[in-house]
């Protein structure tokens, strides 16, 4: 079974009443552990469609279904209970809460999942070491750079167990050794736990390190490789 | 958890913060002392006519109160005066006969309202003794001399162990005609009470006035003055009102009332404007803080915190903010309070002089009462509650797309 399919999703926003067609008319399936980036220039409708996907905005026509479930017809409240327990997400930047250290920022997502106190704590060291920040643990983000906070972000969207994970342009604040950097912490993620990564990126060199490559133009798929 | 991280968001902001909180400080020191020093100068007012005068609750003759005269006075009742000892919170009943007299001495007449007391209950309510000034207290119930106040002797030109005339009517239209000698000159607070009163023995008045064992009030003196409805209720209950009336100080002198609800009601005015003040302090602290993390909100219901909780945090803040504020507010006021009542504020000059004039001391005392924190309390939550409403609606409402871009 797919994790996700993406049918004839169509989204138009107006801008003072004029129609903006952002996504048009996409198609797309993702199975499980797949390591894709949405590609495509600026306002080719790449945040949109991953919003579509995280069910944090309502397509105009066409449908989203994860795991056999249409998540389209899930009222909000109900589509927050369901991020909460099925997508990781990670965004551009301030993805942290400021006055939360790293430990309680990836923490605070498995409190809101109530998991038992002892599960929490294993997992959360566990995650904060596989992305490297073991001795980060309490730092807050204002005392971290702005990799370091990429990669806790990534332990926080790792840490609900979801189904998959959303990141839109996750590298775009970086340098390019932070960046490389984060790729091969998702990658090593994305091999030892087969979980699904869907990203945008605008960077030729993640573009590289992705097993497929859809590209968006002007809201429209126009290609959709695999490579390696 | 939520605790922890509505108060790690409190502190962001330090400096907005501490501003916020000492507002509701400032307001809630203000308005505890202001209240206090009004229920100060109330509960002064009151005791000052009901506690050191008329007592706080009365029994006469049923039509005495309308028509006060000597034909209206009672008869001493033990029945009755046992009644009113066994009433909740009673400490006295202070009989007394009152009537209208002329007084002259020389050739300067006055008329003068004579009080017939029990020298030793009238202790417990009009205490004469530290008022006089010259001369000495009654020895007996009996004996045939009278206790002037100052401004009434000065007016007669009477000084101690002179004679003093009363002629008057006594009972059923009989005359009343007496000499007497003064045996002490008391000072009064209020100048109108100063110069007509004269006070002499029970007995004595009693025999003036051709009323044996008659009486024109049982004054009672209660303990607590917060309790008198019970007090008064129990009366109602167990007493003839077909031949007994029944009054407290409110009925008695409905001006002194008026005077007690205006005040409060002046006294309320000001502290709802510092309450809306502050209102206005914390609603904008905590807008500014809701705005300005518009964006994070948006990350925190986008990973699946639900809007609920969200608000939760935020009425959290906003309610550690303005209990914080109450808090030391509390702290502050209380110690002002129990300052001011030890050390009441001495008037001078023009001030003390109209205070005089409505009968009250020149202080202005405060009044420590736990109702009044009480009462302040329930007001700023209710405030903070109010505040909150706003940006907890706006959160209710937030769609993540809409907060991460920055709408
Ligand atoms: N809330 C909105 N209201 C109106 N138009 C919008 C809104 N969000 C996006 N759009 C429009 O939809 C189109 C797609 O935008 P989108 O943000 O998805 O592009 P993108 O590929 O993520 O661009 P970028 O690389 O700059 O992030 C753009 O034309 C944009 O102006
Ligand atoms: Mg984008």
């Amino acid at each position: 079974m797919n994790v996700i399919d993406i049918n004839n999703v169509s989204k138009v926003y107006h801008d003072n009443a004029i129609p903006v067609p952002a996504v048009t008319d996409v198609t797309l399936h993702f199975t499980e552990g797949e390591f894709a980036a949405l590609v495509g220039p600026s306002g080719s409708g790449k945040t949109t469609l991953l919003n579509i996907i995280g069910g944090l905005d309502k397509p105009t026509k066409g449908e989203v279904i994860i795991e056999g479930q249409n998540v389209t017809s899930l009222s909000d409240s109900k589509m927050i209970d369901f991020r909460l327990q099925n997508i990781g997400f990670v965004f551009q930047a301030y993805n942290l809460i400021p006055v939360l250290t790293a430990r309680e920022n990836v923490e605070f997502i498995m409190l809101l999942q109530k998991r038992p106190k002892a599960e929490r704590e294993k997992r959360v060291a566990e995650l904060l070491k596989e992305v490297g920040l073991q001795d980060k643990m309490d730092t807050r983000p204002n005392e971290m750079s702005g990799g370091q906070q990429q990669r806790v972000a990534v332990a926080r969207a790792l840490a609900s167990k979801p189904k998959f994970i959303l990141a839109d342009e996750p590298t775009a604040n970086l340098d390019s050794k932070s960046a490389a950097n984060l790729l091969d912490i998702m990658s090593e993620m994305n091999k030892n736990e087969n979980i699904t990564f869907i990203f945008s990126t605008h960077d030729s060199r993640v573009i590289e390190r992705a097993h497929r490559v859809i590209t968006l133009t002007d809201g429209v798929v126009s290609s959709d490789v695999l490579q390696k | 958890m939520y605790l922890k991280l509505a108060w790690l968001n409190l502190w962001r902001n330090k400096r907005r913060t501490i501003i916020a909180i000492t507002s509701v400080f400032y307001a809630v020191v203000l308005s505890v002392f202001m209240t206090s020093l009004q229920m100060g100068t109330m509960n002064q007012m009151v005791a000052n006519v009901a506690g050191a005068y008329s007592g706080y609750i009365q029994v006469h003759q049923k039509g005495y109160w309308d028509d006060q005269s000597l034909d209206n006075s009672m008869v001493t009742n033990d029945a009755l005066a046992n009644t009113i000892k066994q009433a909740p919170d009673v400490d006295e009943s202070v009989p007394r006969l009152q009537s209208f007299a002329l007084a002259s001495s020389g050739n300067a007449t006055k008329g003068v309202m004579i009080t017939g007391i029990d020298p030793i209950k009238e202790r417990k309510l009009v205490n004469l003794e530290p008022k006089i000034i010259r001369g000495k207290y009654f020895g007996s119930d009996s004996e045939q001399s009278v206790i002037l106040a100052s401004g009434l002797a000065d007016y007669l030109k009477l000084k101690i162990n002179d004679t003093i005339v009363f002629l008057g009517q006594g009972y059923h239209g009989s005359s009343a005609a007496g000499k007497y000698s003064i045996k002490g000159i008391i000072k009064l607070v209020s100048p109108d009470l100063n110069k007509s009163m004269a006070f002499m023995p029970l007995k004595t008045a009693q025999a003036l006035f051709s009323t044996p064992a008659m009486l024109s009030s049982y004054a009672i003196v209660i303990k607590d003055v917060d309790g008198i409805d019970r007090t008064l209720a129990y009366l109602k209950k167990n007493m003839d009102t077909s031949k007994y009336e029944v009054m407290d100080w409110k009925q008695m002198s409905p001006e002194l009332d008026q005077a007690v609800k205006g005040k409060m009601a002046s006294g309320s005015i000001i502290e709802g404007v510092l309450y809306m003040i502050v209102a206005f302090g914390i609603f904008g602290t905590i807008l500014m803080m809701t705005t300005e993390r518009t964006y994070e909100f948006g990350v925190l219901v986008a990973i699946g915190m639900n809007r609920r909780r969200l608000a939760l945090v935020t009425a959290l803040e906003s309610l550690f903010m303005s209990f914080l504020g109450v808090l030391i507010g509390y702290v502050a006021s209380m110690a002002l309070v129990l300052y001011f009542v030890h050390y009441p504020i001495h008037m001078t000059g023009a001030l003390a002089k109209s205070y005089e004039q409505f009968g009250l001391a020149p202080y202005i005392y405060t009044a420590f009462q736990f109702s009044i924190f009480y009462n302040q309390a329930i007001i700023v939550f209710v405030i903070s509650v109010l505040i909150c409403l706003y940006p907890l609606s706006k959160i209710l409402k937030l769609k993540p797309v809409e907060a991460m871009h920055g709408e």
